[in-house]
């Protein structure tokens, strides 16, 4: 990870990643029919991009994650707030987003599609579902690292309401909203994947299931390096960034900041 | 008795209540409007529950998959283990792990999974082989950051006393390791009844929850669909309730020898 940001490339992650090619190209040529050669991959590859496929459900999909995650992010901001200044509510949503975090999301896809049918709306709605939680723990966190200490300063100052609110409240819920956002980015991305995957009828996460009928391993291949390639770019320009500014603040591990599947 | 009813302890329980308490008033309500076949009652998914919880056939799905969740969760504390002590002793091998660590963290599980079943078949093994992938990164950050937090004074004992090395792994490094791992753990257990469950989704088949699910899903049983969500998020809470209060006792008679 500190490959790309840091001042050179270690040499160790270069050797890695040929690692990794000559792995693949050995387990092709001893697997033969089963695991693709990587130029088979790289020709699958250039025939999406050259037809305009890959153009075409890539932008489907980042339309449906971005779309998802702002009324997901938006929702978890509103009530994350509430929580965070109102300790009742933060105990009174408890249960729902305790829930949503353990359950798997390949069940909350199954009722998506019983409710919604196949269409735009399914992936939509299962990805806003699940930014939800995260963006609310990052906000209540974010809120109860506000110092008790300063509010009661604040307090014996009479600092008034709006000026507590622009002081001390909005940097906090910023960088909140910025920590969960960048955690939530990844996970989207994922959930409009596998509802694609699972019912609807375009996007890249239907693609790959259509890979599955068509027994097309290569294909399946080159769109996962496309998925690779969006989570890379997402790891580097939101989480990473937003981790190693948080690190100054606070204990933030940017790998384990969000688990789910 | 005043000790009871301490009001701080009390609140967010009553709180918590509440908050149950609407979300099923909001429940029975859509499901009021948009019918129960589309949302079933809350009553519907109880005794959906207790049906699952007591008909041999899902108890038995029940077991299938939690079994896949035991062999994967087994083969990601092996190697992650294995593997993360090797890479937070030398650098270099952290180095070189690192693209396979990130290119497991980047691949969208559907997608790994959708890759072993074309070209693994569908199968136990396989089902828990991509568990496995999806969920060795966690344990081996976790191991990677728990050798790095050893004591250092201890290991510059053991260095005076120039134990041998195998002595200093077993004896120094694997305990506080294993100790500094239980979070990550506990993180993967849900990560990885989720994982399977996903996975046995994608096979279509075969045998488990996701089987199960599959088939609900089929009949529009929304009512069984609530269910298998209510028992497998309470699996999950209990998993890590029952994780959390050993080490909290475990942890606790540590200290105290110390």
């Amino acid at each position: 990870m500190r490959a790309f940001t840091g001042s050179r490339i270690k040499p160790y992650y270069l050797l890695g990643v040929v690692g990794m090619m000559l792995a693949w190209e050995f387990s092709a040529v001893s697997l033969p029919g089963i695991v693709p050669r990587l130029a088979a991959v790289g020709s699958s590859l250039l025939l999406l991009a050259q037809t305009g496929e890959l153009w075409r459900q890539l932008g489907v999909s980042l339309q449906r994650s971005l779309t998802g995650l702002s009324f997901g992010a938006a929702l978890g901001l509103l009530l994350g707030t509430a929580a965070g200044l109102w300790k009742p509510a933060y105990y009174f949503f408890k249960p729902l987003m305790g829930t949503l975090l353990s359950s798997p999301a390949v069940v909350v896809v199954m009722l998506a599609m019983v409710w919604f049918g196949v269409g735009s709306f399914m992936p939509v709605f299962v990805t806003a579902l699940f930014t939800v939680p995260v963006m609310y723990v990052s906000v209540v966190e974010g809120m109860e690292l506000v110092d008790a200490e300063v509010l009661e300063m604040a307090a014996v100052f009479r600092i008034s309401r709006w000026a507590l609110w622009w002081n001390i409240y909005l940097p906090a819920l910023a960088t909140a909203v910025l920590t969960g956002l960048a955690f939530a980015a990844g996970t989207a991305f994922r959930k409009t994947i596998m509802a694609e995957l699972l019912g609807s009828n375009d996007g890249i996460g239907y693609a790959m299931a259509m890979t599955r009928f068509n027994l097309d391993v290569a294909r399946l291949f080159a769109w996962v390096a496309i998925c690779l390639c969006v989570g890379v770019v997402v790891q580097r320009l939101f989480v990473k960034p937003v981790a190693s500014y948080l690190r100054k603040w606070r204990d933030v591990n940017s790998e384990s900041g969000v688990v789910h599947e | 008795m005043s000790n009871f009813w301490n009001a701080r302890k009390v609140l967010p329980f009553l709180w918590m209540a509440t908050g149950v308490v609407a979300f099923t008033v909001v429940w029975q309500l859509m499901s009021n409007s948009y019918g129960p076949l589309l949302v079933a009652t809350p009553s519907e998914t109880m005794v959906a529950v207790t049906r699952l919880l007591t008909s041999p056939a899902t108890l038995a799905a029940f077991a299938r998959t939690l079994g896949r969740v035991l062999l994967a969760l087994g083969l990601q504390i092996v190697s992650g283990v294995a593997s993360g002590v090797l890479a937070g002793l030398y650098p270099w091998v952290e180095d070189l792990l690192r693209p396979v660590i990130d290119a497991l963290v980047a691949v969208p599980p559907v997608a790994l999974t959708l890759l072993v079943i074309l070209m693994f078949g569908s199968g136990d093994y396989q089902v828990a082989a991509t568990a496995l992938a999806l969920g060795f990164p966690l344990l081996y950050t976790g191991t990677v950051r728990a050798v790095r937090s050893v004591d250092r004074s201890m290991l510059e004992m053991f260095r005076a006393f120039r134990l041998p090395r195998t002595t200093q792994l077993l004896v120094g490094y694997l305990p506080a390791t294993l100790y500094a791992l239980i979070p990550s753990i506990l993180l993967a257990t849900g990560l990885t009844l989720r994982l399977v469950v996903m996975a046995e989704v994608m096979v279509g088949g075969g045998s488990g929850i996701g089987q199960s699910l599959s088939e609900a899903r089929v009949h529009m049983a929304t009512a069984e669909i609530f269910a298998w969500l209510l028992v497998m998020a309470a699996t999950v809470l209990m998993i890590e309730g029952t994780l959390l209060y050993l080490v909290k006792s475990h942890l606790l008679k540590w200290q105290a020898r110390r």
